[in-house]
């Protein structure tokens, strides 16, 4: 496999190669024809129909015919890794509510930096952003960095999603949230509904791959564990974080910000069973085992040591016996030294690498959710693949589990906060179909309607359409190393080529907003406050800017000494 | 007999290898793997890749699979952690199976039925009738028969559920549309079949002996028209009982197909070649059987010749 890919790599070159010197052989560089720009996206039809726009755009604002190259979300994802592309449609959501999480990406040599850019004053206002624990200061360099962003654009932002959807008049008190799990059913309840009252009707939309939170990576899992689970805080329904709204009671921070030290509540799993903050240390350092394999483990790097320990290198024990008990050894080593420790069954010591304002919001993400640790022990792998095989400390606990069927939540009478439950049952049914689910609602077999596509949009405007803004960002990101996009000003007339505005209300037409910047509005910067309407404003046009576009790519080429395309 | 079926099944199990050490091989060409996700950093994606074995040359990672096989294991799914491939199938399998099974039996009885009224009334309205309903059934895809069904009996008239799996009820409308294209497939075959039979001598000679009409029907002509349906209906119940992708996205159904298409998006090796290995032995087995059911139809065809 790798063979054959270091093979078609030498012909590719060897072709890249022949093509270059032949150019040359033509006269002066100037001559030159621009190459031909191709465009990677994925081939589902929304994604396709995105592109189009965006092609008709490139070819309406700057005279250059695109070629769209449509592929599966894995092949693309594949050329991302590769850096094997000149242009990509791609887009990235939120993993905590704090600028960092778009604007850590693009660091030098970051894990998901796939487009070759570099800049020193960046990674520099990132690491200040990092190594601080003053909200304002970190909130001003972050601006800062995401405006040398948007003055280069190795990424042209071109959209925020949000999904429309409308749900039964019955329905209250679900909360939706712009990170993490989507939505909150710990206060939801259903008034007045038609046959069974306090029971919701919801649509996953898919098998949840995985209930245990150390593993899961995707928010079909997530939403579950969020209602099955509960951590050290739940964030309320304004979002705000308070002592005593999750397992722990209280906590003190340490005046340098790296020590959190947690009280627990008196509080008990769905079995009966004392939840202990050994429960806690064990599911934290249980995600940085490389042994246990969890996707999701880099979510841990903030405590101490956890980056170390979840890189410990796993030889493979049938060919190196010794090898493999030496890193067992290592790892036992430092899973001693990670910052999670329980002083007793109540108290929850955590210490973190440097200080990080958003802890306290991230002990919500699932994968620090506490897990059982008498009965993750008990039952090794198989724990959380049935509904029989798992327990719950939040709201709800899982009562059945037909696989890519129905999943059945019900109330969990051990529950702290039981009282404050509404919901006797939420039935989960698990349907792909675009169609179906509009059928189901209108027969209230459903009683809520989630994603709605656009084609159905303008049937539900008048029953109530409502918008969820996501934390996400769409953006078209360029190879640097490619011999077009290497050229700033080529990127930048790329993007002075969209109209953002005209994206939003005729292509994607679900209430997404045009992207003026980069990290999406509904992060925030401190409470109710957004980073996006506080500190960076909207930096990119919503209308496309096809003189000066034309103008840029002039120049651009210019450099590279290409000649303009004919239009 | 004995060593015709010996021989047989041995051809099963060599056809069986290929379709699985090709699978094997084309499986892994394609770009991307289970742990490919945007927001998994390549390091610990490196480390996942490891940790399942799959950054082990691709023959070692061959035998490795053939050697658990051998043992009857299928393995671990990579995506839906924690499940095994054996739980999947036999999961999904039952529910697939059930809903084709209804649909066959729907899709056979009435197809038949239409094909010998149509071949009796040959050029009269009853045909006209039977070929109109079978062209609705084979021009019309089933995910559109599926929706326009859904629309007007569950949401227009309130009769049966939209979607969701369990009861009865919940089986008609998808065995009804799953089976429409098979009943309009027997229909027009065993209506051809019929005619060609029917033009027979010996049909002409079983009337002039003075055979009762529906005698000389059922005995002679209906029994011989089959033949070349059967041929068909081996890989047929291949298909309809393993899962059909679309009927069961659109209702809501958790049978085997959906594992099909899931598994091949998700790059989920196992998975993939764990619903492969179980389609291609039922095909097999289908086939197989057909073969048998050759002779019990027309004692002419012999399993094994004379001088074998």
């Amino acid at each position: 496999m790798r063979k054959l890919k270091a093979l078609s790599m030498v012909v590719l070159i060897a072709l890249l190669a022949s093509v270059a010197l032949s150019g040359c052989g033509g006269g002066k560089a100037a001559q030159q024809e621009m190459p031909k720009v191709v465009m990677v996206a994925d081939d589902t039809e929304r994604a396709k129909q995105l592109c189009q726009a965006l092609q008709g755009m490139f070819l309406d604002n700057l005279g250059i015919q695109v070629e769209i190259q449509s592929v599966d979300f894995k092949t693309r994802l594949e050329k991302m890794r590769n850096k094997d592309f000149s242009m990509v449609f791609a887009g990235w959501g939120a993993d905590y509510d704090d600028p960092a999480t778009f604007l850590d990406l693009w660091v030098t040599g970051g894990d998901f930096n796939d487009c070759y850019w570099s800049n020193p004053k960046y990674d520099e206002l990132i690491n200040k952003a990092k190594a601080s624990s003053d909200q304002k200061e970190r909130m001003q360099a972050l601006a800062e960095a995401e405006k040398i962003l948007l003055q280069e654009l190795p990424i042209a932002p071109v959209y925020w999603r949000a999904w429309p959807f409308v749900d039964k008049p019955w329905v209250k008190g679900i909360v939706r949230k712009a990170v993490g799990a989507e939505f909150d059913f710990k206060w939801a309840y259903t008034e007045g509904r038609p046959g069974k009252e306090n029971e919701l009707y919801w649509n996953l939309g898919e098998e949840p791959p995985s209930l245990d939170a150390q593993k899961s990576t995707d928010v079909v899992s997530f939403d579950i564990l969020n209602a099955v689970l509960e951590g050290l805080v739940r964030p309320d329904p304004n979002g705000e974080i308070k002592k005593g709204s999750g397992l722990a009671l209280d906590w003190t921070v340490s005046p340098d910000g790296k020590v959190y030290t947690f009280t627990l509540r008196d509080a008990k799993w769905s079995d009966g069973k004392p939840i202990t903050a050994e429960d806690f240390e064990y599911s934290w350092k249980r995600a940085l085992d490389p042994r246990t394999g969890s996707q999701y483990a880099y979510q841990l790097y903030y405590l101490k040591g956890g980056q170390a320990l979840n890189t410990i290198e796993l030889p493979d024990p049938n060919k190196d016996k010794a090898g493999y008990d030496q890193a067992v050894k290592k790892i036992e080593e430092a899973m001693a030294n990670v910052g999670v420790k329980a002083k007793d069954a109540k108290t929850l010591e955590v210490t973190l690498e440097q200080p990080t304002p958003f802890f306290l919001w991230l002990t919500s993400f699932p994968t620090y959710l506490p897990q059982p640790k008498h009965l993750v022990e008990k039952y090794g792998d198989k724990y959380a693949s049935e509904a029989n095989l798992m327990a719950a400390s939040g709201p709800f606990m899982v009562q059945s589990w037909k696989h890519k069927s129905e999943i059945t939540l019900v109330k969990n009478p051990n529950y702290w906060d039981a009282a404050t439950v509404k919901l006797t049952k939420i039935h989960m049914d698990m349907i792909k179909d675009i169609n179906t689910p509009l059928n189901m609602f209108e027969k209230n077999e459903l009683d809520f309607l989630y994603r709605v596509p656009g084609q159905f949009i303008d049937q539900y405007k008048d029953k109530g359409l409502k918008t969820i803004s996501e934390a996400t960002c769409w953006y078209l990101e360029f190879n640097c190393q490619d011999p077009l996009f290497k050229n700033a000003k080529i990127r930048q007339a790329f993007a002075l080529a969209v109209d953002r505005e005209s994206f939003v209300k005729n292509v994607t037409k679900d209430g997404s907003w045009p992207a003026t910047a980069y990290t999406p509005p509904v992060i925030h910067s401190g409470p109710n406050e957004s980073f996006q309407k506080t500190y960076v404003k909207d930096v990119l046009p919503v209308k496309a800017d096809p003189e000066k576009a034309k103008k840029l790519l002039e120049e651009g080429l210019k450099e590279l000494g290409y000649k303009m395309p004919k239009a | 007999m004995g060593r015709y079926i010996l021989r047989r099944l041995s051809f099963m199990l060599i056809a069986l290898w290929a379709i699985v050490t090709i699978t094997f091989f084309i499986m892994h060409a394609i770009p991307g793997d289970p742990f490919l996700n945007p927001r998994v950093p390549e390091h610990i994606r490196q480390a996942m890749l490891n940790l399942y074995g799959l950054n082990k040359p691709l023959w070692e990672q061959y035998f490795i699979y053939i050697a658990n096989l051998l043992r009857g294991d299928l393995g671990t799914s990579l995506v839906d952690l924690n499940r095994t491939v054996t739980s999947m199938i036999a999961t999904g399998f039952p529910v697939s199976a059930a809903l084709g099974l209804e649909a066959l039996l729907f899709a056979v009885t009435t197809g038949l039925a239409l094909g010998i009224i149509a071949s009796l009334y040959h050029n009269r309205t009853w045909d006209y009738v039977a070929m109109i309903i079978a062209l609705i059934g084979i021009s019309v895809p089933n995910f559109v028969v599926a929706t326009v069904l859904q629309y007007v009996v569950s949401v227009k008239w309130g009769i049966l559920p939209v979607s969701r799996w369990g009861d009865f009820q919940h089986s008609i409308l998808p065995a009804f549309a799953l089976g429409l294209s098979t009943l309009a497939l027997m229909a027009r075959m065993m209506r051809t079949s019929m005619l060609d039979v029917l033009n027979q001598d010996y049909i002409r000679t079983a009337k002039s002996k003075g055979l009762p009409t529906g005698q000389v029907i059922w005995r002679h002509a209906v029994r011989n028209a089959l033949l070349p349906i059967v041929t068909i209906l081996g890989p047929l119940v291949a298909t309809i009982v393993t899962g059909t992708f679309v009927i069961e996205q659109i209702f809501g159904i958790p049978g085997l197909g959906s594992y099909y298409v899931a598994s091949i998006y998700n790059r989920d090796y196992p998975l993939i070649l764990g619903t492969t290995i179980f389609y291609a032995v039922i095909l097999l087995l289908m086939n197989f059987l057909v073969d048998i059911a050759y002779g019990l139809i027309d004692p002419r065809i012999r399993l094994v010749r004379e001088r074998d």
